[in-house]
């Protein structure tokens, strides 16, 4: 630190006007243009001097010994070179000579747990504390390694200490609030989670990611513990993406991942959805780009889906056909197979289906608007026979490929209809038996047109 | 006394230059008395190119032989045609930038042969390239490729050294729209952060006035003025006239007579268009300035109120309704302190003048920029081999230097490849790949064990140096990316002199002649395969590459279809 306020040629300590005051006197000597590598030793001088790294740990007293101030400074270097295995050999042969440095302890400690050793990096955390019970960050290092060696009801009282102590960097509120969701203390889970979301209405950059997380965290917990805070959750959750919007973009991926999640788990509600609704239309709001719309998108079908699928007036028939159209696109004819079956299985169902199709078209207009055309015949009930007939044709000729299916479990009176086809009920176990005598290939086509079956269905 | 260096400010409807005399900028004229020159290159009856105002008269009688905003296809490999004859984008900016060269150097009475051009702060590497490559074409020596907003600051701050302000300039020019956010502070401007949307403009506004008086058109007669070019292009002209009217009225009547016949009657086109309607049928296109506005306050950490000017620069910034929106977003209203058009040539031309020492150091301000674009490197992250790891975030104030470290992701793993990826999306394939290597002699060791250290060196420009060093031997590679300066191409007319060239002859000969044919050249991407593989044989015939030559030779015969 001291370094950079010499670079700019100041004192230790100046205030934010007189840095930037140096700052910019400094770049009119030495531009960017002429002087590139002393620029950007004043620029980094002036950012880091403007906003400090969040990088705050124990303060420990000056050492004093000369040589101690020089192992220091060695294993700065190594951590900056992200040596870890020097560092924590440095540090351990710090504290051997300088056993009375606690700053030594702590940092081999820290460099025992980065290089893995975590066994170790409790033993020395735990003698830190039993000599300073009251540094919460010896109480932080130790939760740190209990979390890491997995040992988690140690690491759950550790944190608790920690965090009655004031520790509340991000970090470790995200860490102490997974240790209590696997704890099962879901109450105190939730309580600091939402502590944390709450205390500042503008966050940097750096910082979206981890309290979308916190948010991620927030509703898992939740959920296990009945939804009670969800409208809570969700108002506050609307509130940040309006007021990050930037930077939520960036990280919509991984807000919709876990949205996407809640949104397909049990006890939801129409409440729940109308509120989760608002924090979709947020997110869209938010993404203008091409890629980031597809995954708000993508969130969103999920959203109907769910919503449709929990609505009691609504029929299995017509979220299985949502769920086909939605959700099965990658193979479009297994797609072509699941929504003939589908529709088959509504056209028996006609009078109630007309019904629920209206509702769809009132309260789920994206809905409707994928089955738009087949609802239209379905309602008119124009040449209903014939669209039956074509469709089982179709059905038939994909059930030999695909396989399953629903129509012929629940109606399999209309598999007597077929004939001299392979109708394949989705087992494989037995030898299929041909019901009918074989249709020779000149015989006339039992699809009833008159032609040679070679010549007709049997081509 | 070093030669003069002129400023360029390159637009997608009209171009201006400007150079510096006594210490302050001047606009250039051309012979007939123009400041603002259409960026239109036109071919007249006797092959000749013609440009500026006549060309883009001409695009009223010959659309076909005038090409206009060109600009809006800079940086890609579209054919644009004259005639018969396909151009690139690179070679019509060239000529309409030659075209500068020749009136500037009759206007000052010497030979200008260096140049400032500026660019949208917005535009990608691949764009500013063919810029560059344009100046080359056209004789200049590109000196410097400026930020159109950057260059507008400029000529704002020329005026007001000793002012502690933050700028918001705001740039709606013809076709692209930029945002950038400055501080002046003591002599020196430091861009903050800056955004745009390189697909936005007045042409838009334009384009929707035209789709509504088609629309309308189409009510009353029932015929489709899109099929007829000629229409078409009067109806342009007519939008951009009453786009232009209507900053200052509250309604234009547009007429055009004998636009199209019916039932071999010619009729009129006449629509009142009130400001109400416009500004209807542009709103939503207004409100995509908001997001690219969000991104440059949150990432120089400011809020809207301290702002403490926002200068409109372009001439699309003059349509009422950006004013009150900026007022009602921002909650300021924006300053005039510029002149929308000169402003930014002004700036390059000062820009300029401080390189040759025209404006002495003391009074020039000094100014820093940053990279508009997120650089960095395609990992491995877990799920996925597609992550883009961010080593130089955008809008970091350049030159900077940065490091990331990163580990094997696979036991025994002896090298890395290093993809090196500039664009915002988190997916690397998402964006711009600019290059990579390769480095060896990794110890094998378990996945995880051994680090590798990426660094990233940008410097003002336009330079990346990218080295990746192996943290336990030392051992080291890198690459430099050079996003300044286009990809030379040889001169390969010569190839049949070549001792190799007989036994490819024949090849060669049908590739050109099937890029002749019309269906091919209507396949730009066909199109550009053959163009480019037949240029890298010849290249290969002529550096008697035999390898080459033939893997190209298999390429070719594919697309030939052989």
């Amino acid at each position: 630190m001291e370094e950079y306020y010499k670079i700019l040629g100041l004192e230790p300590g100046a205030t934010s006007q007189e840095i930037k005051r140096a700052y910019f006197s400094l770049v009119r000597k030495y531009s960017p243009e002429s002087e590139p590598e002393k620029f950007r030793e004043i620029r980094e001088a002036y950012e880091q001097l403007q906003n400090p790294v969040r990088q705050d740990g124990p303060v420990f007293p000056e050492l004093s010994d000369p040589w101690a101030v020089k192992i220091l400074q060695q294993i700065r270097k190594y951590q900056q070179q992200g040596q870890k295995q020097l560092t924590r050999d440095a540090c351990e042969e710090a504290w051997r000579i300088f056993p009375e440095e606690r700053q030594f302890l702590y940092l081999l400690a820290v460099a025992q747990r980065q290089a893995g050793n975590t066994g170790k990096a409790i033993k020395s955390c735990e003698r830190l504390v039993k000599e300073e019970p009251e540094n919460r960050w010896f109480r932080r290092e130790l939760a740190v390694s209990y979390i890491e060696r997995g040992f988690t009801k140690k690491a759950y009282y550790a944190c608790k200490d920690a965090y009655e102590m004031g520790c509340r960097d991000n970090d470790f509120v995200l860490m102490y609030s997974v240790i209590c969701h696997e704890s099962g203390d879901l109450q105190t889970g939730i309580s600091i989670l939402l502590e944390l979301v709450e205390r500042k209405k503008r966050w940097h950059r750096e910082e979206v990611p981890e309290i979308i997380e916190a948010y991620c965290g927030l509703l898992a917990m939740d959920a296990l513990t009945g939804i009670r805070h969800f409208s809570d959750i969700m108002s506050r959750l609307k509130e940040f993406i309006g007021s990050c919007s930037v930077y939520i973009e960036e990280n919509v991926e991984m807000l919709c991942s876990c949205l996407m999640y809640f949104m397909t788990q049990d006890g939801f509600g129409s409440e729940e959805y109308r509120l989760s609704g608002d924090v979709l239309s947020a997110l869209e709001n938010v993404c203008r780009s091409e890629e980031k719309r597809g995954v708000v998108n993508e969130l969103k079908l999920h959203f109907l889906y769910g919503r449709l699928k929990r609505d009691p007036r609504i029929g299995e028939e017509i979220s299985r056909y949502m769920e086909t159209a939605f959700f099965m696109d990658e193979d479009p004819s297994l797609q072509k197979y699941a929504v003939t079956d589908t529709k088959l299985c509504m056209l028996e169902k006609r009078q109630e289906m007309i019904g629920q199709l209206e509702i769809l078209r009132q309260e789920y207009p994206e809905c409707y608007e994928k089955i738009r055309e087949f609802a239209r015949q379905l309602c008119e009930g124009k040449d209903l026979p014939r669209l039956k007939a074509s469709l089982l044709k179709q059905y038939i000729s994909m059930s030999n490929y695909h396989g399953g299916g629903y129509y012929f479990e629940e109606y399999p009176q209309e598999k007597a209809h077929v004939r001299g086809r392979v109708v394949h009920d989705g087992s494989w176990d037995e030898p299929y038996v041909r019901e009918t005598k074989k249709i020779g290939r000149n015989d006339p086509c039992p699809c009833g047109s008159g032609k040679k079956y070679k010549q007709c269905c049997g081509r | 006394m070093m030669s003069t260096v002129i400023g360029i400010d390159l637009g997608t409807s009209t171009t201006e230059a400007a150079v510096i005399r006594n210490g302050v900028p001047v606009m250039v004229l051309n012979g007939e008395g123009e400041v603002v020159i259409p960026s239109a290159v036109g071919l007249d009856e006797n092959g000749n190119y013609i440009m500026g105002e006549p060309a883009k008269e001409r695009y009223l009688l010959e659309p076909e032989r005038t090409a206009i905003e060109i600009k809006r296809k800079i940086g890609t490999e579209e054919k644009i045609y004259l005639g018969q004859k396909a151009h690139t984008p690179v070679e019509l900016s060239s000529m309409i930038l030659r075209y500068v060269k020749e009136y500037a150097s009759e206007y000052l009475g010497e030979e200008i042969s260096r140049a400032v051009i500026s660019v949208p702060a917005y535009f990608d590497d691949r764009q500013r390239q063919a810029t560059v490559e344009a100046g080359r074409l056209a004789g200049f020596q590109v000196e410097r490729i400026l930020n159109e907003p950057t260059a507008a600051a400029l000529s704002y701050g020329l005026g007001h050294m000793e002012e502690e302000s933050h700028i918001l300039v705001y740039d709606l020019g013809g076709g692209t729209f930029d945002v950038t956010l400055l501080e002046m502070f003591g002599g020196v401007l430091e861009v903050k952060a800056s955004s745009g949307d390189n697909k936005l403009g007045g042409k838009d506004f334009d384009e929707r006035l035209m789709d509504y008086l088609i629309r309308e058109f189409q009510a009353k007669y029932g015929i489709n003025l899109r099929r007829d070019i000629h229409a078409m292009v009067k109806l342009k002209e007519k939008a951009e006239w009453c786009k232009k009217e209507l900053s200052a009225r509250d309604s234009c009547r547009v007429v055009i007579p004998f636009i199209a016949k019916v039932k071999d009657e010619p009729v009129a086109l006449d629509e009142t268009v009130t400001v109400e309607k416009f500004e209807s049928l542009i709103g939503d296109l207004v409100e995509r300035t908001h997001h690219p506005i969000d991104v440059v306050l949150a990432d120089s950490g400011l809020m809207p109120s301290e702002i403490d000017r926002v200068l409109l620069v372009g001439g699309s910034t003059r349509v009422p309704l950006i004013s009150r929106d900026i007022e009602k977003y921002l909650g300021q209203s924006p300053s005039r302190a510029v002149n929308p058009d000169y402003a930014v040539a002004e700036g390059a031309a000062i820009q300029a003048g401080m390189m040759n020492g025209m404006i002495s150091r003391e009074d020039g301000l000094i100014m820093t920029d940053v990279n508009p674009y997120t650089l960095g490197v395609r990992t491995w992250d877990g799920v996925t081999d597609d992550w883009m790891s961010v080593v130089i975030p955008r809008n970091v104030t350049i030159p900077v230097t940065r490091k990331e470290t990163y580990y094997t992701s696979d036991d025994n793993q002896t090298r890395a490849d290093i993809r090196v990826y500039q664009g915002e999306s988190s997916m690397a394939s998402h964006n711009h790949f600019l290059g990579e290597f390769q480095v060896q002699g990794i110890p094998a060791r378990p996945a995880g064990k051994e680090q590798i250290e990426v660094e990233f060196s940008y410097d003002l420009n336009g330079i990346l140096q990218v080295a990746a060093t192996i943290v336990s031997t030392h051992s080291t590679a890198s690459i430099t990316i050079n996003m300044m300066e286009g990809q030379e191409r040889i001169d390969v007319s010569k190839w049949k002199e070549a001792s190799g060239a007989s036994q490819f002859r024949s090849l060669i000969r049908r590739a050109e002649r099937m890029m002749k044919k019309p269906e091919i050249r209507e396949d730009s991407f066909v199109y550009d395969d053959l163009e480019e593989d037949v240029y890298l044989l010849k290249k290969a015939i002529l550096e008697d590459d035999m390898e080459a030559a033939r893997e190209i030779e298999e390429d070719l015969m594919d697309i030939l279809g052989e």
